[in-house]
């Protein structure tokens, strides 16, 4: 599957709100992450329970053959304040 | 297919890849039944997703100074995390350190030689499956903590 396909069928799944999608190929799978407005006040389980309906149901069997670990963020959570990350050496 | 790099050792993306990887077999093997399994692989998540920081930020690590063995003790690496200066004092990283020390206690290194069974049991002793909280559910929870710790930790590794 392609990312943009990957991300068509999310964004009309679960309705997103301005989503914005890192995703990559690890191994067969696509992974990484999605954030959106969207899963503002929702658990992280109600989050990925609406992940896992919105796969199976546009991919039935499918989906876990083709979509890996994918990490669901509000806008706030993604664009955290790292204040101590800059002093650290980074690679 | 992709090569591994010419040390034959694993690096902060083989890390992180890798931990993203077991906690998508984590969640397959949660909605299959097969709980010991995946409680095994969503705490390999957390460990993997916890060295691929260190070995990011930590440039004695990544020059072989410095060992990341630390018998599998995720409460360990999580110090190693905080000494490098990457956690807040307060605010998003109270959550990563509750849910790391919370998977830490749950969690343990031969837990993938482990029946069903055997896992089960270990959580009753503890608690964590009880009057109101089946295996099943226990499981679940661990495993969305673990994917809470490997959201932070990539928010940490992608800047």
């Amino acid at each position: 599957m392609s990312k943009v396909k990957l991300q068509q069928i999310l964004t009309e799944r679960l309705g997103l709100a301005h989503p914005t999608f890192r995703l990559e190929k690890i191994g067969a799978k696509l992974a990484g992450s999605v954030i959106s407005e969207t899963f503002k006040g929702k658990s992280e389980r109600k989050r990925l329970h609406m992940l896992w309906d919105a796969l199976d149901a546009e991919l039935g069997a499918g989906a876990v053959q083709q979509v890996g670990t994918l990490l669901l963020y509000t806008p706030d959570e993604w664009n955290v304040d790292l204040p101590d990350v800059q002093k650290a050496k980074a690679v | 297919m992709a090569k591994p790099n010419k040390s034959g050792n694993l690096d902060g993306d083989d890390y992180r890849k890798g931990a993203l990887e077991r906690l998508d077999d984590a969640f397959i093997l949660l909605r299959a039944g097969q709980f010991a399994g995946s409680a095994s692989d969503a705490g390999r998540a957390v460990e993997g997703m916890l060295r691929a920081i260190i070995w990011k930020r930590d440039s004695d690590v990544r020059s072989g100074r410095k060992s990341l063995e630390t018998g599998h003790d995720l409460r360990e690496l999580l110090t190693h995390i905080r000494n490098l200066g990457l956690m807040s004092q307060a605010g998003p990283d109270d959550d990563l350190e509750e849910q790391v020390l919370r998977i830490g206690r749950l969690w343990f290194n031969n837990m993938r030689f482990a029946s069903s069974k055997f896992v089960e049991t270990r959580w009753l002793g503890l608690g964590e499956v009880r009057k109101g909280r089946t295996f099943k559910q226990a499981t679940e929870m661990f495993c969305v903590a673990a994917a809470r710790v490997l959201k932070r930790c990539e928010v940490l590794c992608q800047r």
